[in-house]
């Protein structure tokens, strides 16, 4: 890959920066392959601009006379502007930005170029894998095994090469069940909980199409499950009438008569491009200075961003309810169980687990249900909410989960041993990022590009020590209990921390995290003396 | 205790506001003060007390198998709603509850019988804790521009204005007394407030609207105005705010009433910042609480209703106009700044207290000075507002609600800027309407001091003052770049909240779960203490140290 086939101009002087919470400057404009750099000519205080292509959403330009200006909105909600003396210039580095911040060549992506001077590429890639977690957990050695039967990705492409399984289900049986859900999907394991031995599976829609077939090797496997219990429950994350109709193209859902231990709910969600659209009309809402009340709590409204938080975590909450007060197992799914499923499964880990609460555990928690059990980051996350380009596969289900996450953080503010500030570097990375924890859009992709060889792992570079201190909730107390969200529209907020990080309101709001963070530090440095 | 006609009941069920499956049952007991709930369940003894002040509505519902329906509103936004078995006993609360919670006369109030164990040295002692005089000297007051002026002692010239007022040093009393006549209820201008820094003079006056109506003008009027800008040497005019909308002033023309024509007065530029009046704001409220009280809302339902009740909006209106004249009087060349409103009451106040609060009032006990002077003493009709006595409905209004959900707005914008904390806030709304402590009664000096207030009641801010270390904000620093100067606070749509703390204080399970400011309190008296400790220790060790060597 040549990138200087798409740089005609790579150096411009006397360009002036504008960007928010800072006075305009005037300096150099340099473009990269992946970069564009920019720095100020003062010579007292010198400021540097580097900011990665891939993080551009959607650019602007606007000529006058022979200068013109480019406004750039990118990926983490800033937006930019610059003014670029020179019509041709101007036009040459609107068309790199243009090119360059959004390359479908995985393997030209930065992620591979990054090579920090402090970090050596890690032997081992990522915090765990599904065979240490599984060796880890001897509570399941008993019923629960691991399974290679995906080891070369030809029963489900989009598992990981190993999987926990009942026991007694071997893998032929896995085999035949795997081609009754979609992409092979079957039932796996996500969770145990160690209180009552109760599970979380998770898995894709079954097959059975117009003409309602069944397979035998499913429902033993789901069978398996719930071995030694009265019931369990599946909880659908679309409403009932969705699942009837994904059996006009083929897909369906568990029947009574076949599955008749395992009740079943229904909770529609939003996913797709619904979640998306979502997603662009809150941030236009946010952009807009110009609301007046009325019209700024109707944009809002009208968003239905906050209706989908709110449904994400009551849907939630009914999973936890099931596996914490009911005391039964749960298996999730929607349609293809790469999206809604990983958000509802994973905030239930959340509300649940105390290990999961730890930011070692919350980031093994994220690696193991979006990371192995493959959400398609790359199609997801291509355009973000100011992109023009025609939607495809793109939808904020990641971006969402953080949203819930902080909305649990601001109800327990103590139970969670992260603070605000991962939340909105995982927002941001997830978009445009150094590292390779996000390319590809399964595992096996990134096997076939070499990313764990190639690229350095995110969440090893976030658990470094000073990364640590910087990202973890000073306020932090493990509490062994359920931290049960409410879900009444009072109790939920918008994440200004996110949608209005640009302003200078949120400022303050950072100001007061850091006097936080500076109490609890001069009150441990007198305890401890 | 004549209005009881049943003083208690027997099985009554409490139901739980957002599950109705969870109910409480016990006996409800009536006292003179106090309607109680005391749950039977064995082992616990839970109870439930509510002021008779505190009730605002009482309505019994429509029969059911289960029994009868007493729904209790409370003005501190507690709902409750008991399950009475036998209509009779049900009809007899309510109508109980319906006379108990309306006093006829001040006489009835809670505050007059309320009998905390202090002797009566201490409870005079409390009536001087705050000193309004001494707040006006710090402000540098009486000075070579203002003075203070005898002219309304025994309230001859207003009778909702304290007798203490200060005005501009050039206004003679005949120039007073002639604007007097020209002003709603003779409200003056007088001074509210004027900042000691040589470096900006400018001065907060306020008044009530004139009685110009379309042609009529006031020579001394005009003169009073002239005083007050001669009375600021740095600034060749002000501004007169006017907190109407522009339209509700013009229609008030045509009634008598008005604004002052800009032709007859000089160097003065009006604006106008379109607060609503107390009808349209309670309406707002009520529709904002029954959204509020809706069981089970999605998302949509509760972001429409709050939209459509216009409440957020309202507030907005309020900040706004504080932040307006924050920055023209600190901003701008200083300005002397008269602002008015159509009644006496209420809107200047608001405005008075948002503007000091952004300019330069963090600490608690200025805040106390704040409410009793602008407020208490000039005079908010507290006993009509908040309906502390029986009377026309009309008159009831949320203003001291959307005061202090105003001051919430900012702290919820600087945590760090205030010394108070949001339980401060909701407990003195809570005695706003509680009738506990004297500090509200009446509507003005004149009716505090025929009532003996004074020497009848006990006084809220020293019982505040007492127990402050629960109201202080832990991530107050008076240091703070957030504490120093103009509060830069943004009023822009999504900067507001709807503060659930308040108006769903009784809804527990909508609240985080831990408080992040008990944590901080906690490790902040053990830091200090650590640190008396340490400094202990080396004083210790310099003892040992200034020791003669042997």
């Amino acid at each position: 890959m040549e990138f200087a086939e798409h740089i005609k101009t790579a150096n411009v002087e006397d360009v002036v920066l504008r960007q928010p919470l800072q006075p305009p400057s005037r300096g150099t404009l340099c473009i990269t392959g992946h970069h564009l750099l920019f720095s100020d000519r003062e010579e007292s205080d010198s400021r540097q601009v580097l900011l990665l292509l891939r993080n551009i959403d959607a650019i602007e330009k606007r000529m006058s006379g022979s200068s013109g200006t480019i406004t750039m909105k990118c990926k983490d909600l800033r937006v930019l502007q610059l003014d670029i003396p020179g019509m041709e210039q101007c036009l040459n580095i609107a068309h790199s930005i243009e090119t360059l911040s959004c390359l479908d060549c995985v393997s030209a992506m930065y992620p591979f170029f990054y090579r920090p001077v402090d970090l050596s590429l890690p032997e081992q890639w990522g915090l765990s894998s599904p065979e240490m977690h599984y060796s880890q957990m001897k509570e399941l050695y008993e019923k629960w095994r691991l399974s290679t039967v995906n080891r070369d990705y030809s029963v489900c492409p989009s598992y990981p090469p190993a999987v926990i399984v009942p026991k007694s289900i071997d893998d032929d049986t896995l085999k035949k069940a795997a081609k009754f859900r979609q992409g092979g999907r079957f039932p796996v394991l996500c969770y145990y909980h160690k209180k009552n031995g109760m599970v979380i599976m998770r898995s894709s829609q079954p097959l059975l199409g117009a003409n309602r077939k069944r397979c035998k090797e499913d429902e033993l496997l789901l069978q398996a499950v719930i071995e030694g219990s009265d019931k369990g429950y599946i909880i659908d994350t679309r409403s009932m009438q969705q699942a009837q109709q994904a059996r006009m193209t083929g897909g369906g859902f568990e029947s009574k008569s076949f599955y008749d231990r395992w009740k079943r709910f229904h909770r529609q969600m939003e996913r797709g491009k619904a979640l998306q659209e979502s997603l662009i009309k809150l941030v236009e809402a946010c952009g807009d200075e110009s609301n007046n009340m009325d019209r700024w709590l109707s944009k809002l409204e009208n968003s239905k961003w906050l209706s989908h938080v709110q449904n994400a975590l009551s849907t939630a909450g009914l999973l936890v309810e099931c596996v914490e007060r009911d005391g039964h197992s749960v298996l999730v799914h929607g349609s293809e169980g790469t999206d809604c499923s990983l958000l509802i499964s994973t905030l239930a880990q959340l509300i649940m687990d105390p290990c999961c609460r730890t930011m070692e555990g919350f980031l093994g928690l994220l690696e193991r249900e979006w990371i192995q059990a493959r959400h398609p980051f790359q199609q997801r996350c291509a355009h973000s909410a100011y992109s023009h380009a025609r939607l495809q596969q793109e939808s904020p289900v990641f971006l969402l989960l953080l949203d819930c996450v902080w909305q649990l953080w601001r109800q327990f503010p103590l139970a969670l041993g992260f603070s605000e500030a991962l939340l909105l570097r995982l927002a941001t990375e997830v978009y445009a990022s150094d590292y390779g924890t996000f390319l590809c859009n399964s595992d096996q992709e990134r096997c076939a590009l070499e990313v764990k060889e190639r690229t350095h792992c995110l969440f090893r570079a976030l658990l470094r020590p000073t990364e640590r201190d910087y990202y973890s909730n000073p306020l932090y107390e493990r509490t062994e209990l359920a931290i049960w969200p409410s879900v009444h529209p009072q109790s939920l907020q918008l994440w200004k921390g996110y949608f209005l990080r640009w302003t200078q309101q949120v400022r303050h709001l950072e100001e007061a995290q850091e006097e936080i963070r500076n109490m609890v530090i001069e009150w441990g440095k007198l305890a401890r003396s | 205790m004549e209005h009881i006609r049943l003083p208690k009941v027997e099985n009554v069920k409490l139901l739980d506001r957002i599950s109705h499956r969870r109910r409480r049952v016990g006996t409800l007991y009536l006292t003179a003060t106090h309607t109680i709930f005391v749950e039977s369940e064995a082992g616990v003894r839970n109870e439930t007390w509510v002021l008779h002040s505190l009730v605002c509505s009482v309505d019994k519902l429509a029969a059911t198998p289960s029994g009868c329906p007493l729904l209790i509103h409370c003005k501190n936004f507690q709902v409750l709603h008991f399950i009475i078995s036998k209509e009779q006993e049900c009809h007899d609360i309510h109508l109980s509850l319906q006379r108990l919670s309306q006093p006829e006369s001040y006489d009835e109030l809670y505050c007059f019988s309320y009998k905390p164990n202090v002797d009566e040295k201490e409870r005079r002692q409390e009536w001087d804790f705050l000193d309004l005089k001494a707040d006006y000297s710090r402000m540098g007051l009486p000075s070579s521009l203002w003075k203070l002026s005898p002219v309304n002692q025994h309230y001859k010239v207003s009778d909702t204005y304290p007798a203490d007022l200060f005005v501009p040093e050039s206004a003679t009393p005949p120039v007073i007394v002639g604007s007097s006549k020209f002003r709603s209820r003779g409200r003056f201008p007088a001074l509210s407030y004027y900042s000691p820094l040589a470096s900006s003079q400018a001065a907060i006056c306020r008044s009530s609207q004139p009685l110009s109506g379309f042609s009529a003008r006031c020579l001394e009027d005009e003169q009073m105005l002239e005083a007050i800008l001669r009375s600021n040497p740095c600034s060749d005019f002000m501004y007169v705010v006017d907190t109407r909308p522009k339209l509700n002033a013009i229609a008030n023309r045509a009634a008598g009433k008005g604004y002052e024509n800009e032709d007859n007065y000089s160097n003065i530029k009006f604006q106008f910042v379109g607060i609503e009046n107390i009808h349209v704001m309670r309406n707002s409220q009520q529709k904002m609480l029954e959204v509020c009280e809706l069981r089970s809302p999605s998302m949509s339902d509760f972001l429409e209703g709050l939209e459509s009740s216009g409440w957020l909006k309202h507030i907005k209106a309020v900040l706004d106009a504080g932040i307006f004249i924050a920055k023209v009087s600190l901003e701008a060349n200083p300005h002397c700044l008269p602002h008015r409103c159509p009644q006496y009451w209420f809107r200047c106040g608001f405005v008075c207290v948002l503007y000091l609060l952004c300019v330069c009032v963090k600490p608690t006990s200025s805040i106390f000075v704040l409410i009793e002077k602008d407020w208490v003493s000039f005079g908010h009709k507290f006993s009509h507002r908040c309906k502390h006595v029986v009377g026309d409905p009309k008159e009831v209004s949320p203003i001291i609600d959307q005061l202090l959900e105003c001051v919430w707005q900012l702290m919820e914008q600087f945590p760090c800027a205030f010394e108070f904390n949001e339980r401060f806030l909701i407990t003195i709304h809570n005695h706003f309407y509680s009738c506990q402590f004297g500090n509200f009664i009446g509507n003005n000096q004149r009716e505090r001091i025929e009532l003996r207030v004074h020497e009848r009641t006990h006084s809220l801010w020293s019982y505040l003052w007492a127990n402050r270390t629960d109201y202080t904000n832990p991530l107050y620093r008076p240091n703070h770049s957030q504490t120093q100067g103009l509060l830069r606070a943004s009023t822009s749509p999504y900067s507001f909240k709807f503060w659930k703390g308040l108006y769903n204080r009784f809804d527990h399970g909508m609240h985080p779960r831990q408080s992040v400011e008990d944590y901080l309190r906690a490790i902040q008296e053990e830091t200090q203490q650590l640190e008396e400790q340490l400094s202990s220790h080396t004083q210790v060790g310099q003892g040992y140290a200034d020791l003669p060597q042997a």
